[in-house]
């Protein structure tokens, strides 16, 4: 015990922890965060313990991951099956980052209804912008680490949307990737920049922003009907804190409770979920890919696929900016006044209507066919049910719509392509002559078939799109004479 | 109190998690292996073939492969050069890749193992079988046919579901002029030799012993009719024009 004692004197007089960090562990916080509103103050330390376990995770799969085009994906194979728990560290460090992103846009969304980036806290609120974007880059540069073809494509698309910058476009493309094209350049940056500059980059703001939160202490729980006032609101806070209570251990307990909370559930999550990929080989020969950003650039890929090709450099550069500067005016434009949500009508609009546009477009991202199903034409059977009832004749059209890969666009009972609508009922919609027209014309992001098939093909085709319909419901009216000219007409190209 | 909830969450999810111990952890079974690189039979059928010919090789548009009347007829070489180089003129594409298709030779190699192996004929006696093709010049033995027997054959035997002179019935029409160019002649004397079992359709013993002639068809009964089917499909050409003159 005396030993003990003794080594902690000796550190102690050196270090004199009792005169730095026990003041700032007792600095005082307003009374009321004793109460449950205490709970709303949780967010950021969460996202800071998360913080700390994407460090220990990362900094050991750092040990055994090869950021090099040819072993990349294979050191993620070897992490996945073989290496001890190796596993369960990628399965975390995915989990994680998707906490943090999370708990990131809580934690803002929290400070932003409470108003507590108002005066004079609103450089704590710029750097924490700054967090949130670092944050976000992490993300992507994770995503690309994770060699697949997720991450191929995420690049891809990042690279043409740099290239699209006015001059410095190539400059920035050459950059992004270390050379012409994506490969192990490629990769080493976006290791170097994931593993040791954003890091840096994000715990020197981390240092502000802890700095900036003692330094103008926790915000008060917000009243409606009292303004902040940026002459009197110094003095009132300073009385505030004079019956305030204790940092540690009043308010410091709940934070500790959150964060094993938060440590729990990703822990959890990665157990149960594993970690993701890697998936397909990258490589731009295997056409099969139907890529995916990670769940938390969904939006962005949502708009730029929606967006006409006119908009989509504007889309892809300017609004990440246009958001940014954005987050950074607001306690500008709003830096003093009313900070309850409940007399701030305008400020929980936008955040409803920011949530949900995420989550819209991010659902939109998540289940949109955005590319056809590339194999549906051989692996996925013509339902047998239908099967079943068709003639001779429609057997060939059913082999015609495979063959000619129809399916690749549009689903039977479901099953097939979604690029176009369903045709397991089309029978019923469209008559014969109208059929012939969509097929030999196209139109409507659906290819022309007027080159690519005979009469014969066509006809079959046509027969089997007709049968498809339930029992006992006649096809669509006939104006068969017309048909019979149109099925005439595509060029002969047997 | 708001603690004791958390204190009950807490122990939810560590139960939960430590129930479903390791249950996230990647199985190698499911690791992504190049298109190339596969050799399992199920999965290159799987992913080649059931969207013509059927989630268990029958019951597809295409005629069926899982027939063990039709593993008994076809050969291992005949299987490799339909699935390598497709059917040209029909809408069985080529599946090797010098063909311009997308497996490689031995994966070609695998799906005629695997067909063999997953749907080889019981014991069916191979000497009486009217052989799959008659000759590499005729495959369907189509020149040397009798039209005017194949009419007959017709008559008594595949009318009764397909209508007089294939016009339809309880089975659909075979006197399609469009079926002329999309099904070859070879799988139009497959299908009289093996029927569509999966369709209802009998096989030429059935269909023959219920013919007038009360015996399984031959191979040139087979070939007869297959002529006078596609006669049927051939409006210009007269349907029961004289065996010698369709030569
Ligand atoms: C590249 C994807 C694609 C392919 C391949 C494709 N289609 Fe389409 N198809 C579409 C889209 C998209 C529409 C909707 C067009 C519109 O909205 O006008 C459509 C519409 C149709 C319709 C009208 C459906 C309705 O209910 O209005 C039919 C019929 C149709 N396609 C048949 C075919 C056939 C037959 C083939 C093969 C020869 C084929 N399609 C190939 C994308 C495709
Ligand atoms: C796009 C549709 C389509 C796909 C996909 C397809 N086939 Fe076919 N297949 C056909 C058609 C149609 C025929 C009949 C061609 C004819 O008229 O001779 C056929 C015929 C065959 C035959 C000869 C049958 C006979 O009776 O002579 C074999 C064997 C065969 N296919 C094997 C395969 C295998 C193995 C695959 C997968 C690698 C495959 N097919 C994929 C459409 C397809
Ligand atoms: C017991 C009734 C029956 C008889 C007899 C019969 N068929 Fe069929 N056939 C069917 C059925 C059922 C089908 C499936 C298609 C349909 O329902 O139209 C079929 C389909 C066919 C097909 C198309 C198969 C495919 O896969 O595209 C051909 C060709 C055919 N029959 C020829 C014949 C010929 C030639 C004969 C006489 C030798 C014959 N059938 C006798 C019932 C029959």
């Amino acid at each position: 015990m005396k030993t003990i004692k003794q080594v902690w004197d000796w550190f102690e007089h050196r270090l004199e922890l009792r005169d730095s960090i026990w003041p700032v562990m007792r600095h005082p916080v307003p009374a009321a965060l004793a109460k449950p509103v205490g709970w709303m103050y949780v967010f950021g330390s969460m996202t800071l313990t998360l913080l700390m376990l994407q460090i220990v995770t990362g900094v050991c799969l750092a040990m055994i991951y090869q950021p090099t085009a040819a072993d990349a994906y294979a050191s993620l194979e070897y992490l996945n099956y073989e290496a001890p728990f190796g596993w369960l560290l990628r399965a975390i460090h995915y989990w994680s980052a998707t906490g943090m992103v999370v708990m990131l846009m809580v934690h803002m969304t929290q400070v932003f209804l409470m108003g507590a980036f108002k005066y004079p806290r609103e450089l704590t609120w710029i750097v924490g912008v700054g967090l949130l974007t670092t944050t976000l880059v992490l993300a992507f540069t994770g995503q690309v680490l994770r060699y697949d073809g997720d991450s191929y494509w995420g690049v891809s698309v990042a690279v043409s949307a740099a290239g699209r910058v006015p001059f410095a476009g190539p400059s920035i493309v050459h950059l992004i990737l270390g050379g012409e094209y994506i490969g192990s350049e490629t990769l080493s940056r976006f290791f170097t920049l994931h593993v040791f500059i954003l890091p840096g980059l994000l715990i020197g703001l981390l240092v502000v922003h802890l700095y900036l939160v003692v330094k103008r202490g926790i915000s008060e729980p917000p009243t409606p009907g009292q303004p902040v006032d940026k002459a009197t609101y110094g003095e009132e806070y300073e009385k505030l804190l004079e019956k305030g209570i204790p940092f540690f251990p009043h308010a410091l307990y709940r934070d500790g409770v959150a964060c094993a909370v938060a440590v729990l559930i990703v822990v959890g999550l990665a157990v149960i979920f594993g970690p993701k990929g890697p998936g397909e080989i990258p490589d731009p020969t295997l056409i099969h890919a139907e890529p995916r950003p990670d769940w938390y650039f969904l939006p962005v890929f949502a708009m730029a696929a929606l967006s006409p090709p006119s908009m989509e450099t504007f889309l892809m550069l300017g609004l990440p900016v246009i958001g940014i500067l954005a987050l950074v005016a607001v306690p500008f434009v709003a830096g003093s006044g009313e900070r309850s949500a409940r007399r701030r009508p305008v400020a929980v609009l936008v955040v409803l209507v920011t949530f949900v546009t995420l989550l819209i477009l991010g659902w939109y991202g998540a289940t949109s066919p955005w590319s056809p199903d590339m194999e549906a034409w051989s692996s996925t059977p013509v339902p047998a049910g239908i099967v079943e009832k068709l003639s001779p004749l429609e057997l060939q059209g059913a082999v015609v719509f495979q063959n000619k890969c129809c399916r690749n666009c549009h689903a039977l009972e479901g099953a097939g392509g979604k690029r176009g609508p369903d045709l397991t009922e089309v029978g019923i919609r469209m008559n014969p002559e109208a059929m012939v027209r969509q097929v030999v014309q196209g139109g409507g992001n659906m290819p022309a078939y007027a080159q690519q098939m005979n009469s014969a093909e066509v006809t079959a085709l046509v027969a089997f799109l007709v049968k498809l319909r339930p029992a006992g419901i006649p096809p669509a009216a006939v104006p068969s004479a017309a048909a019979e000219s149109l099925v005439a007409a595509p060029a002969e190209t047997p | 109190m708001p603690t004791a909830n958390l204190y009950a969450i807490v122990a939810a999810i560590l139960l939960l998690a430590s129930m479903s111990i390791g249950c996230g952890k990647p199985d190698p079974a499911e690791r992504f292996v190049r298109p190339d690189d596969i050799t399992d039979f199920h999965v290159l059928f799987q992913q080649n073939c059931i969207g013509c010919h059927g989630a268990t090789g029958d019951l597809g548009p295409a005629p069926p492969l899982a027939d063990p009347l039709f593993q008994a007829i076809v050969s291992d070489d005949q299987l490799r050069e339909t699935i390598a180089d497709g059917r040209p003129g029909t809408l069985m594409p080529a599946f090797e890749k010098d063909q311009g298709g997308s497996l490689t030779t031995d994966q070609v190699q695998i799906l005629v193992a695997g067909i063999r192996e997953t749907w080889k004929a019981a014991s069916t006696p191979t000497d009486k079988l009217p052989p799959y093709q008659v000759s590499t010049a005729d495959p369907a033995g189509l020149k040397d046919a009798n039209v005017m027997t194949g009419k007959e054959l017709f008559e008594t035997s595949c009318a009764k579901c397909h209508g007089d002179a294939g016009v339809g019935g309880d089975a659909g029409a075979l006197n399609e002029p469009a079926l002329a160019r999309l099904m070859s002649d070879i799988v139009l004397r497959r299908l009289i030799i093996t029927g569509r079992p999966d369709l209802k359709m009998p096989d030429y013993v059935t269909l023959g012993k219920k013919s007038h002639t009360g015996e399984a068809f031959t191979s040139e009964q087979i070939s007869d009719i297959a002529a006078y089917v596609r006669s049927l499909q051939q409006p210009t050409k007269i349907a029961a024009l004289p065996a010698d003159e369709n030569q």
